[in-house]
């Protein structure tokens, strides 16, 4: 078993990383400052240690200083809020492994950690990926779902994509073990079930997986909106109502796993994927696009380039398209970014036949679109 | 020399904390809508060629919420030292991204809890820019102001 060390002045700090090892299967030793960590490495050797910066009595760069010196060369993480660029190129030069920026996600600690204890994951993955996931292979999992009653994993697991790897689980205990072996991006929680529905629970599960959607199962009610509001107030961040119908689980399957495929942005250049669905989800999938550009185009904006691109190659050039676009024009000029789309010959037409949209730019590749 | 940060990209940058470190978002909300009563603050002095001090402020319920998930417990497990040390903490991750944020690069001092609403005299008003955060029924207030108390 690895013996890792985390050294911090923060309790909270420590007790957030010792959770995170010990889901590892890694023994962690703590220490509240760079001298007691020093005392206890001379009685004791671990594989790597996880270093604050600023802390009282010995900081991280002293402690690490006397660790070299004594000719220690254990790997060593800083993990620390100091970006200072002097205190990160010293530590870099005295042989530090690596470097986290607080506040951190618990998947860059893991993996940070992994890569430095030269971990592998456990060969799960393919069972992982492809529906039912392997309890305590490690691997993130998309959906937790906690459920006193075992057929409600059952027929969700029936309803979901294959592709939406999922862990169905029936007490709090199991859940909170669920959430130390795997990073999960959903989980659905049984709101008539008084061990798990209660906000105490809710911010355990915020802890272990601070990433997840975490969402109420309820029966669904005559007055929804009050409901939600009492749902949140819990800490959940939305409803999923049972009894589950093919339409709510495509309706949650679209909400949370199809979403990055819809666009993509890399730097100026926003992509939208193609329609890969029943003709009758067009509008939703239009619906979706239309909320996703808003925060693409502040993405560009804020990175200061002037223009955007829109590759809409690979969409049907219907009239909702057109709706879409005029939104984005509005949002682009307020934003005082560029708009210039990428598109077949046919998608001037549809532009053409909205206001909005017809003096938009569109040109048949990127490459025209960048020269001109 | 860049101008403090808006009040809103404060609440950006503490919320951005909050959400990485624990799932909590919180929002920015009219200082009249804030909490009754300032119990526990923090103070982080940034020391260098512009010297700041970063200030984080909660009444006793955030604190104990706040510490409760930073320690994966239930609130009532939390005692005065875990919420002096959350409040820390919380002030010296925002305390980092303000920093970033205005591109210094002057090493964090370390950070001060004093109990109740002891802000720094460290410099004029206009020099401050705070703002109150809510998030359902927790509250903070987060202030940057030019200047390091002696």
């Amino acid at each position: 078993m690895p013996r890792v060390m985390t050294v911090d002045d923060s309790r909270a700090v420590r007790s957030i990383i010792t959770k995170q090892l010990a889901a590892m299967h890694c023994e962690v030793e703590e220490a509240e400052d760079g001298a007691q960590a020093l005392t206890k490495l001379q009685g004791t050797s671990v594989d790597l240690i996880l270093l604050d910066v600023t802390m009282p009595v010995m900081d991280g760069p002293t402690m690490l200083a006397q660790l070299r010196k004594s000719g220690s060369k254990t790997p060593v993480i800083m993990l620390t809020s100091e970006s200072k660029s002097s205190v990160i190129g010293d530590a870099m030069r005295q042989g530090i492994d690596d470097y986290i920026l607080k506040p951190f996600k618990a998947e860059e600690l893991v993996d940070k950690v992994k890569k430095s204890l030269k971990l592998t994951d456990a060969p799960a993955a393919a069972a992982v990926s492809s529906g039912s996931a392997v309890p305590g292979s490690g691997q993130p999992v998309d959906v937790l779902l906690i459920d006193d009653v075992e057929n409600v994993a059952k027929r969700l697991r029936t309803l979901l994509n294959p592709q939406v790897s999922m862990l169905g689980v029936a007490s709090a205990q199991a859940a909170l073990a669920a959430c130390r072996e795997h990073p999960f991006k959903v989980i659905l929680v049984d709101y008539e079930f008084a061990e798990v529905a209660n906000a105490q629970f809710v911010s355990q599960l915020k802890l272990l997986c601070p990433g997840a959607a975490i969402i109420a199962m309820p029966l669904k009610p005559e007055t929804p909106a009050k409901l939600l509001a009492e749902v949140k107030a819990k800490g959940f961040s939305d409803c999923f109502y049972k009894p589950f119908s093919p339409e709510s689980v495509e309706d949650f399957s679209a909400t949370h796993f199809d979403r990055q495929d819809f666009l993509v942005r890399k730097d100026d250049l926003l992509t939208v994927s193609g329609f890969v669905n029943k003709p009758e989800r067009f509008v939703r999938y239009f619906g979706r696009l239309e909320a996703l550009f808003p925060p693409a185009l502040e993405g560009v904006a804020s990175d200061c380039f002037s223009d955007a691109f829109i590759d809409l190659s690979a969409i049907p050039p219907l009239g909702e398209i057109a709706r879409v676009l005029a939104a984005v024009a509005m949002k682009a000029k307020a934003l005082g970014v560029g708009v210039k789309l990428i598109g077949p010959p046919e998608l001037r037409k549809v532009l053409n036949n909205f206001e909005e949209t017809k003096a938009m730019a569109l040109f048949s590749d990127l490459s025209k679109a960048r020269s001109a | 020399m860049s101008a403090l940060p808006s009040p809103e990209a404060l609440a950006k940058l503490l919320s951005n904390v909050t959400s990485t470190m624990l799932g909590i978002s919180f929002r920015p909300v009219p200082s009249a809508d804030g909490f009754a009563e300032v119990w526990r603050t923090v103070t982080l002095p940034i020391p260098g060629a512009r010297p700041l001090t970063v200030g984080l402020a909660s009444d006793q319920p955030s604190c104990g919420v706040l510490s409760a998930a930073m320690f994966s417990c239930p609130v009532e497990a939390v005692d005065q030292s875990m919420m002096s040390d959350s409040l820390r903490e919380l002030t010296n991750m925002t305390a980092g991204l303000v920093k970033s944020s205005l591109g210094l690069d002057q090493a964090l001092g370390l950070p001060k809890v004093m109990a109740g609403d002891h802000m720094p005299a460290c410099g004029p008003p206009p020099t401050t820019q705070s703002v109150v955060l809510k998030a359902e029924k927790l509250g903070l207030l987060l202030w940057v102001s030019e200047g390091v108390a002696a």
